[in-house]
């Protein structure tokens, strides 16, 4: 087990350095000037420029700059924004709320996902299945902001049952709406995925060993086949947990709460590419440390993998 | 060793369990009544001729299998009708409206809907139901393009790190981890903020494609992996091919049905994907007719008039749910053990 | 009496000697019990995709008594295993029972609901099943899935009952009998080093010394295994190895106070022949081999003393010396037990081997059934009839018992094979030389050596099997000898030429020369190509003729292994395993090659298609002057086709002569082993 975490973490490595050489190069480096674009409709002052160009290093070469803005990521110093502020600031004033509304959405597509999952691949082919098929289809075809806009229209403006919007510092009422529509469509991914699973899983061998057993058919359901369906599910919710907080970004939009993704829309239309590569990048290697977390969750569940 | 029937005083089982073996090849044993010889007479169980060959079968190979399996699939046949449709309506707008649909009036603004104007206007006077019509065929073409060039460029990557394994491979599947890392959404926003001005399609094609052909890239590795090790491949090279000629001939064909899965069903995928870019502003301006640009500018006037948010999104949610639901029915046909109905 | 009833009885030092009514009166106990499984007309459907009913199983019925194995014999496909599956209830997918009955201890259960069979199964009926890697469940170590078994059926919890009730007896140290609570009373690994301790004490006051002393004890450390040993067991043995009854008892009954349910499930995997029992239990299934997990399902099948077991195939995915070892073991253990068992096989050799009676099916209907040797040596329904003439292991017994009559056995063999004289002045047309190859393990330092110094010669117009079990290196061979795979040293030569330097034209030439059939008839065909482009990709790739030269090259080759012309415009996916391996021996005729590496070509087919195959080789080689190289596992096979046997273990090669050689007067112990294994090689045949 030891052994395999190294190997995983050595793995990590050049991913994290390539992601973040990957987000700086599409920043800094593609056609389209990042200083131009701060100054947005207006014309340029070229010595403002200039000194902003010798404080992001954009006047050393390409390769020196990224490795200047890997040394200050590593002590958190992502330098200023236009008005001065510490970028980590905004972003530490901004990431709890985020991290609050991923959580609750994590936890709603989680719990929701599993149980009509379980629910429709144990009783394939009854009505309610079939509903929660349709469902978590629809879920997955409409987008998320239309998603979004309906509920905020209905549940909201119309039926007056939770706040239309959450504003600043909002409570667990004003984030659930907001969370259930960040959770939405992975929660029709993790009903469709535990429902093939199970279905797949329930015709196995070793499944119907168990009940040879005698074992009663609550336990084979639980032992055997739930046990073993969970696995990529749980693969998925992980993966899932660091690709929520990039995704916070539309439904932080549409209920206007002041998150990183509210955050994160606001630098770009301001144009503050400082901001958008810094949270990019840590949303990244939130993204990569989930996966890995995934990755020893999975050796737990799985005793293959870590013998492989 | 022992059990329950080790006892002293219950010999006779013990004894019975020592001689039912050597009565087995006796062949003097008495017979025990149901267990008399018996023969079947041949009439009732008429003999073939051993591994005979069905010749009046219908010829079939996993095409025509996965043809015949499709056309029982009510999901594909809804799927299939309204997917016709849609790309009907995107190649001959006209067809179904005679307006343009850039021309807008602001005096209509919010009007309801009447004759010819079914869906009404939206807030710049602009007819909703033309521009319903119209931005089918934005939200169609970057779906189509982008499908098309994922599974081009996943295909040849996957392929090769599946093919050459080894170091080529250790160095393509980081190389994918690494844009795989990125959510898709984040790195488009970081990309096309720079070309805010471009109303080009190709450019929403081309970022969607660059964060896109990962998952592509690793079912087409896995696929090569797995067809790369099946016999034929082997008894192919044994019969004088090439390992070239192989990946051309035997393991790209055989790899193909599980990319058109994945193909299929990522397809509505990236047609959602560029409505959200629209939404958020930056993706495709104004001046291109587009679902998701339609759908944000709406949402300002949604307490007061959600129709007009409604119609794109209706368009929408249908172009993306038909794709779902054939990549579903295509999966259930070329998969049959990953069955999803 | 056969050799193999005799030998056991000899062997098992526990046996009483039976006197020869014994054997009445087990029939009359048995006819007076009833038989414990009775099967009539049952019926089973499945529903196909489009609703259309299959009929799997037609009218059958059969029954077994209690301590009885009674064999079912068929193809796949025969309705062999649904029928097992239906008397379980487990039937898969849409199978259900849809006429007749099925008897339980006289009780039908036929239309039991799951709820019912849960209090059956495990206790009543015991299931077996057929392929060890996927009947485990991977995440889950091998004695929670042992200890579910005992739990299901609160093994647990009686077990955990009377193990204290004994402990409180045992510490009243009254003179109560104890025998009847004292069968399910266990060792416990706690008190085996006291137990062993008492045992020598005991012994050297009883003056039992040395030699005798050190024979006993040896004999308590083997026979005292945790949670398998009883007290009555213990007490036995020491009253055996000369200890006075009451000392014996006292014993006994002080250090057999029960043991702990880890225990017990490390004694029910060593009574399956588990070696190493208690650390091996805390394993998980990946970390086995296919035998030890048939072990595992052994232990799991009969953990809670089934009165039936249902064997389904149990050895099929084994190789046949571990097969062997494991059906000895399961004979000895059902036997021991009292537990009768149904036995699913294909192999009809096997059947009449261990069971009494069979029944055979094929197309889900019985064919014929009786006492096994009567089925055996007088077939009557043509089926029968044959499949024991294409049994290869009854085939080679054949010819055995021929020699002996001093008859000619040369009309009964399919393959005539040459004498020593002959194959040495034949040609080498492919030699060997001192091959090695080494594979690098993962994570592991050392080589691997997969191949190790092997060196024969293939004669023109003959041919040469490799025998050897999974790991033996075999396929290694063929693939080096195939140029698809590199030695690491040592040298393959076809005609005189080493083929290490072949390259460009000269590879083709060889390629176009030596020819494979490969073992999986689903793999070796590429399903998205038709038959005729299968066919035809050789020629293609040398270059071979136009299309419609090609064409008619191939309507030749199909005529030539006797499939329709028809069959071109098909797919693989519509043919059967044989078929797509008469479609593979035509790919690799296209080129008129000289020789033919067959790696296990036809091991995964059904004995009757098997022998249909070996037939076409074997005419093929007669018309042709075609030299073959044949990789195989099974020993029986090889009577059928080869003039001399190489037989590999573990890299080496351990014997090589001809074939009659091998079969008569086997050299080595391991040889002897293979052919002990071939399954009804011990059986007298009458010649029908």
């Amino acid at each position: 087990m030891g052994k395999y975490l190294l190997r995983r973490i050595l793995q990590m490595i050049p991913v994290v350095l390539g992601t973040t050489l990957l987000v700086y190069a599409l920043v800094f480096a593609l056609p389209g000037d990042p200083v131009k674009a701060m100054f947005g409709d207006k014309p340029i002052n070229q010595a403002v420029a200039a000194q902003i160009r010798a404080e992001y290093n954009l006047d050393k070469p390409f390769i020196i700059q990224y490795l200047l803005f890997l040394k200050n990521a590593l002590t958190l110093n992502f330098g200023n924004t236009f008005a001065g502020q510490p970028v980590i600031d905004e972003i530490a004033r901004a990431f709890p709320v985020t991290i609050k509304l991923g959580l609750m959405a994590f936890v709603f597509e989680a719990l929701f996902g599993v149980v009509f999952g379980i629910i429709s691949g144990l009783k394939k082919g009854k009505w309610y299945d079939a509903v929660i098929l349709i469902v978590s289809l629809l879920l997955i075809s409409v987008p998320t902001f239309v998603t979004g806009f309906l509920m905020q229209y209905f549940i909201g403006v119309k039926w007056h049952l939770l706040p239309v919007t959450a504003g600043n510092d909002p409570g667990f009422l004003d984030l659930l709406m907001p969370a259930m529509v960040l959770g939405s469509v992975s929660m029709a991914y993790i009903i469709r995925l535990s429902r093939s699973e199970i279905s797949s899983n329930i015709s196995e061998d070793y499944v119907r060993t168990a009940r040879a057993k005698g074992m009663t058919n609550r336990s084979v359901i639980v032992r055997h086949v739930l046990r073993n369906s969970m696995i990529p599910v749980i693969t998925y919710l992980g993966q899932d947990l660091g690709a929520l907080m990039g995704g916070a970004m539309i439904s932080e939009t549409i209920f206007n709460i002041h998150g990183i993704g509210f955050l994160t829309y606001q630098s770009i239309l301001k144009g503050e590419s400082n901001m958008v590569v810094s949270i990019v990048t840590l949303l990244t290697l939130i993204f990569v440390v989930c996966n890995l977390v995934v990755d020893m969750l999975y050796a737990v569940l799985d005793p293959r993998i870590r013998y492989a | 060793m022992s059990d329950k029937n080790h006892q002293d005083d219950d010999m006779t089982d013990f004894a019975m369990n020592e001689t039912s073996r050597s009565s087995v090849t006796s062949g003097t044993g008495t017979v025990l009544p149901g267990q008399e010889r018996y023969v079947a007479s041949l009439d009732e169980t008429p003999l073939h001729e051993v591994d005979s060959m069905d010749e009046s079968a219908p010829a079939s190979n996993m095409w025509t299998d996965a043809w015949r399996t499709l056309r029982r699939n009510p999901l594909f046949i809804v799927a299939g009708v309204l997917i016709v449709f849609i790309v009907f309506v995107a190649l001959f707008p006209g067809v179904f409206t005679h307006q343009n649909p850039n021309y807008c009036q602001l005096e209509h603004s919010l009007e309801k809907g009447g004759p010819g104007h079914p869906f009404g206007y939206d807030t710049q006077g602009c007819d909703v139901f033309t521009r319903t019509v119209y931005g089918t065929r934005t939200s169609l073409s970057v779906g189509l393009l982008t499908t098309l060039l994922v599974v081009i460029v996943g295909t040849l990557i996957g392929g090769l790190a599946g093919f050459f394994g080894g170091w080529i491979d250790a160095v393509l599947s980081r190389f994918t981890d690494i844009f795989m890392a990125i959510p898709m959404l984040l790195g488009a926003i970081v990309v096309l903020q720079m070309f805010r001005t471009s109303s080009s399609i190709w450019k929403i094609v081309l970022v969607l494609t660059l964060f896109g052909w990962t998952q592509t890239a690793r079912i087409a590795r896995s696929s090569v992996l797995e067809t790369k090790n099946l016999e034929f491949n082997t008894a192919s090279t044994a019969l004088g091919s090439t390992p070239l000629r192989n990946l051309v001939r035997h393991i790209l064909p055989n790899s193909v049905a599980s990319i058109i899965v994945v193909g299929t069903t990522s397809l509505g995928s990236y047609i959602v994907s560029e409505a959200t870019l629209s939404f958020l502003g930056i993706g495709l301006p104004s001046t291109t007719v587009s679902w998701g640009g339609d759908i944000s500018n709406a949402q300002a006037i949604l307490r007061t008039d959600p129709s007009v948010l409604f119609y794109p999104s209706a368009a929408l949610a249908i172009t993306v749910l038909a794709f779902i639901m054939m990549g579903d029915a295509v999966k259930d046909a070329l998969d049959p053990k990953s069955r999803t109905a | 009496m056969s050799d193999v009833a005799n030998n056991d009885i000899v062997n098992n030092a526990d046996a009483p000697v039976l006197p020869a009514e014994t054997e009445d009166r087990l029939s009359a106990m048995q006819r007076e019990q009833g038989p414990i499984l009775d099967v009539k007309d049952l019926k089973v459907d499945f529903i196909t995709d489009d609703k259309r009913e299959v009929h799997a199983v037609r009218d059958v019925s059969f029954n077994v008594y209690p301590g009885q194995w009674v064999a079912i014999v068929g193809e796949s496909g025969s309705g062999k295993s649904t029928s097992a599956m239906a008397v379980l209830g487990l039937l898969p997918g849409t199978g259900h029972v849809v006429g007749g009955s099925i008897k339980l201890e006289g009780k039908e259960i036929s239309h039991y609901s799951r709820k019912q069979y849960e209090q059956i199964l495990g206790e009543k009926m015991g299931l077996v099943p057929q392929d060890p890697m996927s009947n485990l469940n991977p995440v889950w170590r091998i004695s929670t899935q042992v200890k579910e078994a005992l739990k299901a059926n609160h093994m647990d919890i009686s077990h955990e009952k009377r193990s204290k009730l004994a402990a409180a007896i045992a510490e009243a140290e009254g003179d109560i009998n104890l025998k009847n609570v004292d069968d399910e009373t266990f060792l416990g690994s706690k008190e085996l080093p006291g137990l062993l301790e008492a045992a020598a004490t005991a012994l050297d006051k009883a003056g039992v010394r040395d030699g005798a002393a050190e024979r006993a004890m040896a004999r308590f450390k083997q026979e005292g295994v945790p949670g398998s040993e009883t007290r009555w067991r213990v007490a036995e043995e020491l009253i055996k190895a000369g200890v006075g009854d009451d000392e014996a008892w006292r014993i006994a009954k002080k250090y057999v106070i029960g043991s702990t349910m880890d225990d017990r499930i490390a004694g029910l995997l060593d009574e399956a022949g588990l070696p190493d029992a208690a650390t091996r239990a805390r394993q998980y299934p990946y970390e086995f081999s296919g035998g030890m997990l048939q072990r595992a399902l052994i232990a799991i099948g009969l953990a809670c003393r089934p009165d039936l077991l249902i064997a389904d195939e149990p050895t099929s995915a084994l190789d046949v010396t571990v097969q062997k070892k494991i059906l000895d073991h399961l004979h000895t253990l059902t036997d021991e037990l009292g537990t009768a068992v149904l036995f699913i096989t294909h192999d009809l050799g096997l059947a009449a081997e261990r069971a009494q009676h069979i029944v055979v099916m094929y197309k889900g209907q019985v064919v014929e059934s009786g006492p096994s040797l009567e089925v055996l040596q007088h077939p009557q329904h043509p089926y029968t009839k044959r499949l024991v003439a294409a049994a290869p292991s009854l085939a080679s017994q054949r010819i055995i018992s021929a020699h002996e009559r001093g008859e000619n056995a040369e009309a009964l063999m399919e393959h005539h094979a040459k004498g020593e004289d002959t194959l040495e002045k034949s040609e080498h047309i492919i030699t060997v030389n001192h091959l090695t190859r080494e594979f690098k393990l993962p994570r592991k330092k050392e080589m691997f050596k997969a191949v190790d110094d092997v060196s024969f010669s293939v004669k023109r117009g003959t041919t040469l099997a490799i025998v050897g079990e999974s790991g033996s290196g075999k396929s290694t061979v063929a693939n080096m000898v195939l140029k698809l795979l590199e030695p690491t040293s040592g040298t393959v030569t076809y005609e005189g030429e080493d083929i290490s330097g072949f390259k460009g034209a000269k590879l083709l030439d060889f390629r176009r020369h030596v020819q494979p059939v490969f073992q999986n008839p689903y793999g070796s065909l590429d399903p998205m190509y038709s038959i005729y482009r299968s066919i035809e990709e050789p020629l293609r790739i040398h270059g071979i003729g136009d299309a419609k030269s090609r064409r008619k090259r191939v309507e030749e080759l199909l005529d030539l292994v006797k499939m329709p012309r028809s069959v071109m415009q098909r797919y693989p996916n519509e043919l059967s395993g044989g078929q797509r391996q008469r479609i593979a021996v035509a790919r690799a005729m296209a080129l008129d090659p000289d020789v033919i590496v067959c790696d296990e070509a036809v091991s995964a087919l059904d004995v009757l298609v098997q022998d249909q195959v070996l037939r076409l080789l074997n005419d093929l080689q007669a018309e042709r002057g075609l030299s073959y190289l044949f990789i195989t596992h099974d020993l029986a096979v090889v009577r059928q086709i080869a003039d001399e046997v190489v037989v590999m273990q573990k890299g080496r090669l351990v014997e090589h002569a001809t074939t009659d050689e091998v079969f008569d007067h086997p050299q080595q112990q391991y040889t002897r082993d293979l052919l002990d294994a071939i399954p009804g090689g011990k059986l007298k045949l009458g010649l029908d």
